[in-house]
């Protein structure tokens, strides 16, 4: 990959890590599964 | 062939507050289970698969931490979604995805991009099938690493008849949140959203046979129930 001429070197800290912009779009694959309630059963 | 730049001056100690956007090209792989995915380089970095959050390790020397001048160590990525689009035009990149990046850590900047350590991917920004399509899921590419499958990128129509992963599913299976672009999920609005039922069904086919399988399941049951409850 050719970048070019060097500008410039730097340290910077990734400060939006946790930001809320970056929350994911929700993704049904990504739910974790949970049972459904199981149906009463009449016992007797 | 990758071509290390070299600097035209010595201008070093910029600490920017927030990191940097770019634009980057990598191949999207598979574990050997299926249950996790992840990314490799397309040249250097090809050999070493990493994750939604990594840092550069230099495949040379794992003496001096990347980005080292002089050495082409470190992640790299591109200012501009169109320069990182017209390197995806090159034989060699054709089944790579478009990534869209967060920079950051230590990093050289030259005219078009960057060189740095640490790296967060946001966006699965683009990905073509070999028809010209955009890519709405990833199939078995027939190459690999150790552990690992390479995939590329397939549209509906192509996908007809073989195993592929949504990119959604590809997505759910990295270690961390990327977004997907909408025109590469199943319900985009690109030229795939209008790719033959048949296909879009073949697509999902994993998923929609075991839900149905379990809908049946869980009928039977309830006959059996009520059976029993008579």
């Amino acid at each position: 990959m050719r970048l070019g001429k060097e500008k410039a070197a730097g340290y910077v800290e990734d400060t939006e890590a946790c930001a809320p912009a970056e929350a994911p779009v929700p993704d049904p694959e990504r739910a974790q599964a949970a049972p459904e309630p199981e149906r009463a059963v009449a016992a007797g | 062939m990758l071509r290390i730049p070299r600097p035209a001056r010595s201008v070093r100690g910029e600490r920017p507050e927030r990191p940097f956007t770019g634009y980057k090209l990598a191949q999207a792989v598979v574990s050997a289970d299926g249950a996790r995915t992840g990314f490799a380089g397309l040249t250097l970095g090809s050999s070493q698969v990493y994750g939604v959050t990594a840092d550069a390790a230099c495949v040379w020397n794992g003496r001096h931490r990347p980005p080292r001048r002089w050495c082409g160590c470190g992640f790299y990525c591109l200012h501009e979604l169109s320069d990182a689009r017209a390197l995806g035009c090159a034989t060699a990149n054709r089944s790579a995805l478009l990534l869209e990046v967060t920079a950051s850590g230590r990093y050289i900047r030259y005219e078009r991009g960057l060189r740095y350590s640490r790296q967060r991917i946001r966006v699965i920004a683009d990905s073509r099938c070999g028809c010209g399509r955009p890519g709405t899921a990833l199939a078995d590419a027939g190459t690999g690493l150790v552990g690992w499958r390479h995939l590329t990128p397939v549209c509906g129509r192509c996908a007809a008849g073989r195993p592929v992963l949504s990119m959604a599913g590809f997505a759910a299976r990295l270690d961390g949140p990327v977004l997907v672009a909408p025109a590469l999920t199943a319900a985009g609005t690109g030229p795939s959203a209008a790719a033959p039922a048949g296909a879009a069904a073949a697509e999902e086919s994993p998923f929609a046979v075991l839900s149905a399988e379990i809908a049946l399941l869980h009928a039977r049951l309830d006959d059996l129930q009520a059976r029993l409850g008579r």
